[in-house]
């Protein structure tokens, strides 16, 4: 076996008899690669197991750190890993043997809450944004404020789902990470049904579903190509997803021609928008059978006997619920303030809908995608957008529509045909795109172009009544 | 990986020492003899050395390159009656079909002479003139067209053209390369590149459309979306001839190490030659472009017939000899080169050209297709790609693509469009 390939984990080799392999086709490892360059496919990512491997690889980041703090310290401790690329070398089985400190909980809690660099800097928008709405400071502020306070929540949203889920066995901690994966797009989309704005939520919704089908993958394929020449990711589990992502397109498309070329009341359109919610929730739920519990024996396990928490489980949760309230108290603001906001700018509602308001649950994964796709490990990275994407079409669109009909509110899957065009020819595009399963900067860009596009004809989308 | 070829091409090279002329293996030839032009040479192409290409006088050389073509080259006896037919108006039928058959062999000279000017460059600028020069005379033709006020013709031509290399050439190499040889394979990644920058341009083609539809807007803000997106093409096309040219190299070099060629005249006479080529053509397109107004209304053929079947040969029929001639001979990633190559370039390149150019001269040209016509582009693209999908080929998906160009021709000779 050539030294260039490196199990990315051993317990590979129990479940599946042959290590996986990543192939790394990074310039410097070009004469090794020419011995032993291998074309069997890359190891399945699905995006449950996408978001742990990123989980894992952020919780040995953090343990390099603080080893390297703490050696630095007392000068006694070796560091754990030697260097950040030991990461993704072979090395990364969280070693129980050697000392670690455990963190306290308030150094825990600070890692989490403020230890993002740039990104925590934007939590100092929050106190801002509270004075904006109750001192008046005018729809544009009100907007832009909660909007910066809104990103960081994400990630911590993020990190406490990830305690909490390694409190619990596998099964549940991927039920846990599946569902508040994209709480943030759940929060804000129910925030924005309940005050009435069907309207943003579709453009929210959809334009989530856009921003990580082609800005997030392309930005991987560009970054990565930059990088690293050409890179190979695994077929099968792409046109799986974008299997299921064409099957949510046609649950999208289902009600829209209904009302256009047929004279039906609009209590049809709602009957067939809430039974195609509920089709679409059924394929979830078998989706996370399939993952968690059928098939779950071909998924790695990890050997994480003694997963390393930072926090107890309590915490975890109190932390989990806190954020969650606070993501739905800041977006409250961010809905009511949209009115005013597209008055005061010119910016119509549907560019507020499609293209601001996915940033805020998109940016850091957005972020988390892009460094691990320019580390060569672009399965991962295409797991985790192509992931959430069919995540918010398969869960968060039909649950919106459920919560609609709960409430009362009349929000269908009656999209403008338009958009329901784009939509389509993202899918094509992105499908045409990855059925060669190399990838390279041209590629990235294209997509990312087709977004930019995409954004411009939003721009100048007047719908009237709407 | 090895069999990669340029989206853009230098292909043209290759192509033609392929398209030689030359004395067959076994067949006994008065030395000197010219075979005809379509006469499929099996033999190796890289071993030429049996190819009458001395090099010898410039005279030589540019008879070879005007006359030396066979049936094409005389369509050029068509040059004086074109001219003739303009000036005593002998009718407007007379008009475009002289003026018609007058171009189709410019456009091979045209080719000829880009290709001479590329190889006195170094790689990179020669395939950037290539890139430039390939579809020159639909380019000339669009602007001739536009500058006439033809908003309906310009946006025909062009889809035309595309349909036309994604199927009726794709499909011709298809075909007759598989009556040939049974099944013939081609490199995935560079139809897949293909394929995916077409439907990124299919969006484009589609982003203004539905606006003038769905929603009440002036022409002002169609003509801004659809000048804005011919930039994002524009910019998605030299970032093509960066990746092409610059950065994956590597990729698209010919493994067969063809031997340079050197080129037979010099950089002052070929531009010279291209130049005049060039202006010669864009006279002819001029007497095309207008007489097609009494062209359609004599012989009953809708405007959109002329634009998206007719005007596309004039640009296409030299290639397609080519491609298909070139995919008889087993070289199917060169054909598909060809084919995908200029529909890729029309799409990214010469569309959004137009609409600058529009911009600039002052005429309202914009990306709103009619829907039938956008609906039929994303059906080919998508129809293309699933026969792409599979990187074999056989006669009966070159068929297929063939049919598929029949219908829509068909489809388009129906269409009537109204105040359009």
């Amino acid at each position: 076996m050539s030294s260039n390939w490196q199990p990315i984990d051993s317990s590979y080799q129990q479940n599946n008899g042959t290590p996986a392999r990543v192939v790394t086709m990074s310039e410097s490892s070009e004469k090794a690669d020419d011995a032993g360059v291998d074309s069997s496919p890359h190891e399945k990512m699905n995006f449950f197991q996408a978001v742990k491997k990123v989980q894992k690889l952020r919780r040995l980041e953090r343990q390099q750190t603080r080893h390297t703090k703490s050696a630095r310290k007392d000068g006694e401790h070796a560091p754990l890993i030697q260097d950040s690329r030991d990461l993704f070398r072979g090395t990364e089985k969280e070693d129980p043997s050697k000392p670690m400190e455990q963190p306290t909980t308030l150094e825990a809690l600070t890692e989490i809450v403020l230890g993002k660099g740039v990104i925590s800097w934007c939590l100092a928008c929050a106190p801002l944004a509270l004075v904006s709405v109750y001192f008046h400071w005018g729809a544009t502020w009100v907007f832009w404020l909660n909007f910066m306070t809104l990103i960081p929540f994400a990630s911590i949203l993020g990190d406490f789902t990830e305690e909490l889920a390694l409190h619990t066995n596998e099964t549940i901690g991927g039920l846990i990470n599946a569902s508040f994966g994209n709480a943030v797009e759940v929060v804000v989309a129910i925030n924005a049904l309940l005050a009435g704005e069907i309207r943003v939520v579709q453009g929210s919704l959809l334009g989530s579903i856009f921003s990580n089908l082609l800005l997030v993958l392309g930005c991987c394929f560009f970054f990565g190509g930059l990088k690293h020449k050409e890179q190979k990711f695994n077929a099968t589990s792409a046109t799986a997803n974008m299997g299921l992502l064409a099957l949510s397109s046609i649950a999208l498309a289902l009600p829209t021609p209904f009302a256009q070329y047929y004279n039906l009341h609009d209590s049809e359109v709602l009957l067939v928008s809430r039974l195609a919610a509920v089709f679409l929730l059924f394929m979830y739920a078998q989706l996370l059978v399939f993952q968690l519990h059928t098939h779950a024996d071909i998924f790695e396990n990890d050997g994480d006997d003694a997963p390393f928490t930072r926090i107890t489980m309590p915490v975890a949760l109190v932390g989990l619920l806190t954020t969650t309230l606070l993501v739905a108290f800041f977006s409250d603001f961010l809905v009511e303030s949209i009115d005013g906001f597209t008055e005061a700018s010119g910016i119509s509602r549907t560019f507020v809908g499609i293209i601001l308001l996915p940033i805020v649950g998109n940016a850091v994964e957005h972020v988390t995608a892009v460094t691990v796709a320019m580390k060569d490990k672009m399965d991962l990275a295409m797991g985790i957008a192509l992931g959430s994407s069919t995540q918010i079409s398969l869960l968060v669109v039909p649950l919106t529509v459920l919560v609609g009909w709960i409430v009362g509110v009349d929000m269908t899957l009656n999209f403008p045909h338009f958009e329901i065009i784009m939509y389509v020819l993202s899918i094509l595009t992105v499908s045409i795109v990855l059925a060669n399963p190399t990838c390279n900067w041209l590629e990235g860009s294209l997509l990312i172009t087709t977004y930019f596009m995409i954004a411009v004809g939003f721009w100048f989308e007047k719908i009237k009544n709407y | 990986m090895s069999d990669l070829r340029p989206i853009i091409t230098n292909s043209r090279q290759p192509a033609r020492r392929l398209v030689s002329v030359g004395p067959e293996d076994d067949a006994e030839r008065a030395p000197g003899e010219r075979m005809s032009f379509f006469h499929v040479n099996d033999t190796e192409p890289e071993t030429i050395g049996d190819v009458s290409y001395e090099p010898s006088s410039v005279a030589q050389v540019l008879r070879e390159t005007v006359l030396g073509k066979g049936p094409i080259s005389w369509c050029l006896a068509c040059a004086p009656f074109a001219l003739l037919s303009f000036y005593f108006r002998m009718g407007a039928t007379w008009v475009f079909w002289l003026n018609f058959i007058t171009m189709i062999p410019l456009a091979s000279i045209l080719g000829d002479f880009t290709e001479e000017l590329a190889l006195h460059t170094n790689d990179t600028i020669g395939g950037l003139i290539n890139a430039s020069f390939g579809n020159a005379v639909e380019v000339v033709v669009a602007i001739n067209a536009l500058l006439a006020g033809e908003i309906r013709v310009v946006q025909g031509s062009l889809l035309g053209s595309i349909f036309s290399n994604l199927l009726l050439v794709l499909g011709s190499c298809f075909f007759f390369g598989g009556l040939r040889h049974q099944e013939q394979s081609f490199n995935a990644t560079a139809a897949s590149a293909n394929m995916g920058l077409l439907a990124l341009s299919s969006i484009a083609l589609v982003l203004p459309t539905p606006f003038a539809e769905y929603y009440e807007l002036h022409d002002e803000q169609v003509l801004m979306v659809s000048r804005l997106a011919a930039v994002f093409l524009l910019c998605m096309y030299a970032q093509l001839l960066v990746f092409q040219l610059h950065t994956h190299t590597n990729m698209f070099q010919n493994e067969e190490g063809e031997d340079e060629q050197s080129a037979k005249i010099s950089m002052t006479v070929a531009v010279f030659g291209l130049l005049v080529t060039t202006l010669l053509v864009a006279l002819f397109s001029n007497f095309l472009v207008d007489s097609i107004d009494g062209f359609t209304e004599a012989s009953g053929i809708s405007r959109t017939f002329v634009g998206i079947v007719l005007i596309p040969i004039v640009g296409n029929a030299v290639e397609h000899i080519t491609a298909v001639t070139v995919a008889m001979k087993n070289k199917m990633d060169l054909a598909m080169g060809i084919a995908l190559g200029s529909s890729t370039q029309i799409s990214l390149l010469v569309v959004p050209l137009t609409v600058i150019v529009g911009w600039v001269a002052g005429v309202d040209m914009t990306l709103n297709f009619p829907h039938f016509e956008i609906a039929l582009y994303i059906l080919s693209i998508f129809t293309v790609s699933i026969v792409l999908s599979n990187p074999t080929c056989n006669w009966l998906e070159g068929s297929l693509l063939i049919t598929t160009y029949i219908m829509l021709a068909v489809g388009f000779w129906y269409e009537k469009i109204e105040n359009y």
